[in-house]
């Protein structure tokens, strides 16, 4: 086993379920947006504030963060054979997912301050 | 009929060229690798490995017209002219055709290519059913000719870390071997982001292999072995 983050079979699993997550979300909003539609932003926020989707818009928040650590990962993997070079790419990527977690879920959680 | 030679001797020759070469009197049943021998004749210095030139021994493997291919099993009438010859991709030429294969033996001898038993060996042989025996067929035929996992991009990027189609093969087929103890560590050996992992199911390997063999799904059957290992 290699250091953590950088395993074979654990975030290749990830990265499947996590796709089949993602698809089953897309394909909800897609559900929700024809059938709420038209939405307005006063709706749009109240449908987002609902517990419910809340949590589910966090959880696909997650999985998308995840699900690209891993596809670029991999192509980082085979392309940057520099050992160095590739632990840079790899941080600067790391910071750039954590920073859209963040803000994704400070949008998530502003909904309920107004 | 013509022909384009990758040629380079490291001891005469700065860099690699490709020569032109023609040859006449070619007839339609020929194969490759018999034009290679008649070059020869006319060019004694040309270099390429062969040896039983019936597609057994996987010795005249090289990149044909841009596809991995065994000269002896090849029909000239199948190629289009000039016939492009390059030694096989990303492994050190050591003359002309000839390459150095200790990458590729190496990565063979890292999945234990042999039965690994820990019960005290019987006075006779292992004994298999037939069907245990069908669970082995379309991985034991490998020749080693290294057509497919020169043939793979993850093999380019990451030669010395992925392991390759052809020795994830043989790795499938000691999974596969019902005489063989040791699934666990090997597939735990194979548990790594590059060993097994670098693999993107791009299929070279199947579109090349001499044999018809398929390591991609040799390889799916390996994670396959994972996931039910791991729950």
């Amino acid at each position: 086993m290699s250091s953590p983050g950088l395993q074979g079979l654990r975030p290749w699993i990830i990265q499947r379920v996590s796709a089949v997550f993602i698809g089953v979300f897309l394909l909800y909003i897609f559900v929700v947006l024809i059938t709420h539609s038209p939405l307005n932003v006063n709706d749009w926020a109240e449908w987002v504030s609902a517990p419910y989707n809340n949590i589910l818009i966090g959880l696909f928040l997650i999985a998308v963060l995840w699900h690209a650590w891993i596809g670029i990962r991999d192509i980082i993997l085979d392309y940057v054979p520099n050992v160095v070079g590739r632990l840079l790419v790899l941080t600067l990527l790391g910071c750039t997912l954590m920073g859209s977690g963040i803000w994704g879920f400070k949008a998530l959680f502003m909904v309920f301050i107004k | 009929m013509r022909f384009r030679i990758y040629r380079y001797n490291p001891e005469t020759d700065k860099e690699p060229y490709m020569k032109d070469y023609q040859l006449d009197n070619v007839s339609s049943d020929m194969m490759l690798l018999d034009a290679l021998l008649l070059l020869k004749e006319k060019d004694p210095g040309l270099g390429f490995r062969r040896s039983c030139r019936e597609g057994v021994c996987g010795s005249d493997g090289m990149n044909i017209n841009g596809t991995n291919g065994l000269a002896c099993i090849t029909r000239l009438s199948d190629l289009k002219e000039p016939v492009e010859l390059r030694p096989m991709p990303r492994l050190p030429v050591i003359r002309d055709l000839i390459v150095d294969m200790e990458q590729f033996y190496k990565q063979y001898r890292d999945v234990k290519p042999y039965l690994d038993v820990k019960d005290p060996l019987p006075e006779v042989e292992l004994k298999q059913t037939p069907e245990e025996r069908d669970q082995l067929d379309g991985l034991y035929e490998c020749i080693m000719c290294g057509c497919c996992t020169t043939a793979c991009p993850s093999f380019w990027w990451n030669p010395d870390k992925f392991l390759g189609p052809a020795a994830l093969l043989q790795a499938a087929r000691f999974l596969g071997d019902s005489r063989d103890q040791a699934t666990d560590e090997r597939l735990q050996a194979l548990d790594d982001p590059f060993k097994l992992f670098r693999c993107h199911t791009i299929m070279n390997c199947v579109q090349v292999c001499p044999k018809g063999l398929n390591p991609t799904k040799a390889i799916g059957d390996i994670k396959k072995m994972m996931v039910k290992k791991s729950l």
